[in-house]
């Protein structure tokens, strides 16, 4: 049941699309997380907006490229039906000012693929497994340096993604999947879209500062010291048992 | 205002003004005619678009508006319709103006948001929408719309009166 307390959609969509101011915005997680309808809204209007950029792209989509398994983990044979299914989503970034942000406006989104072979975009909130297996597409307008980060509940730093080149040419598929790890509890996947590269050891000490400053618990707003690079995290949960 | 700048839009904005259109129409294609519609305004408007310090409130405007515009047409369309009808039979007036003009074939359809807007002031239609669609506060309301929240209370009040004595008698046609 609704009460005065209730989000709006406007509210909802404004924080869809990165308008809400930090203040606004922590007032929405703070609702959403003791607010079941405002939460199950949240997600169906997230999930409306990932179906409606799903129509959009798939009868131009060319074909993806293969899964490539950094870590081993995934048969090149299923790459094939992966690339029927994947499809990214915008995410708000965080540190973005509020407005219409579209030149430079970075995109980002994390794709599983679950125990049981099928395969899904992950939206904000959703819950994974230990030994999930997840990687990323990201769209940018002008050429930058992508890297992406875990940040987990034991307060662990983990680059995904080292920094690699990305060229401005539609959405991109980065390379490498991750399986995730027995840790479970939330965790904030964090990805930089910088200039210049800023080198590992950079980047984990950044990592390692946010989540200091959110006293630990990746599920706070958390956000890198990284100067000239902008920043778009998802945060999941991760679950024995999703 | 270049092809991937509106491109951008379209994959933001585009999923909000489609869901808003159908449900104050509830109609597929309408909805989507407005989906267009809004971002021809989007380009044409483009100087006042950049400009919103909340883009997503002006696209709630304008979809509100060019929804409740199809909604005034479509009332005027049936008001000839009902007209012409009553030239050709007059029976058929009577029917028309016992159920203000629109001829939904089941007691749901009658009671649609639509149906209900049909029969009250156009100047509730909003007001009805940002409340009742959008689930937005009063506050909220207020702004979007330009004037006072008490304004906001008085005429909520006005239309959830006009709603209950419009849908009431439409349940017992059946």
């Amino acid at each position: 049941m609704r009460n005065e307390a209730c989000l709006s959609d406007l509210f909802l969509d404004r924080w869809r699309v990165g308008e809400l101011s930090e203040l606004e915005m922590a007032r929405g997680e703070a609702h959403v997380r003791q607010c079941l309808v405002c939460a199950r809204r949240k997600r169906e209007l997230d999930r409306q907006a990932l179906e409606f950029d799903v129509q959009l792209r798939l009868p131009r989509r060319a074909p993806r490229r293969a899964w490539r398994t950094a870590l081993g983990l995934l048969a090149a044979a299923a790459a094939a039906s992966f690339a029927v299914v994947l499809v990214p989503a915008a995410l708000p970034s965080p540190t973005d000012a509020p407005g219409v942000r579209t030149k430079g406006g970075p995109s980002f989104s994390v794709i599983a693929r679950r125990a049981d072979g099928t395969i899904h975009p992950v939206l904000p909130g959703d819950v994974l497994a230990p030994g999930d297996a997840i990687r990323f597409e990201v769209r940018t307008e002008e050429p930058r340096i992508v890297a992406v980060l875990g940040i987990d509940a034991a307060g662990v730093v983990t680059p995904y993604v080292d920094e690699v080149a990305i060229e401005a040419e539609g959405p991109q598929l980065l390379p490498g999947a991750i399986r995730l790890d027995e840790t479970l509890g939330p965790e904030r996947i964090v990805a930089l879209f910088c200039d210049e590269p800023l080198g590992r050891t950079r980047l984990l000490a950044i990592g390692a500062e946010a989540l200091r400053q959110a006293r630990g618990d990746p599920s706070r707003e958390l956000r890198l010291d990284a100067p000239g690079c902008a920043q778009s995290s998802i945060l999941i949960r991760k679950e024995a048992t999703p | 205002m270049d092809a991937s700048t509106i491109d951008e839009l379209y994959r933001r904005y585009g999923p909000v003004v489609l869901r808003r259109a159908r449900a104050i129409l509830g109609d597929e294609e309408a909805a989507q005619d407005v989906l267009q519609e809004v971002f021809v305004r989007v380009v044409e408007q483009r100087g006042s678009f950049r400009g919103e310090a909340s883009p997503m409130t002006w696209i709630y405007r304008i979809t509100t508006n060019l929804c409740l515009n199809r909604l005034r047409d479509g009332r005027r369309r049936a008001a000839i319709l009902e007209e012409r009808a009553k030239e050709m039979d007059p029976e058929v007036g009577a029917v028309g103006a016992e159920t203000g003009g629109t001829t939904p074939s089941t007691a749901e359809a009658r009671l649609t948001l639509e149906a209900i807007l049909q029969r009250v002031p156009e100047e509730l239609w909003a007001i009805a929408v940002y409340y009742h669609v959008d689930h937005m506060t009063h506050a909220e309301i207020a702004q979007i719309m330009g004037v006072s929240r008490r304004t906001i209370g008085y005429r909520l009040e006005e239309f959830r009166r006009l709603a209950l004595a419009a849908a009431a008698p439409l349940e017992v046609v059946r």
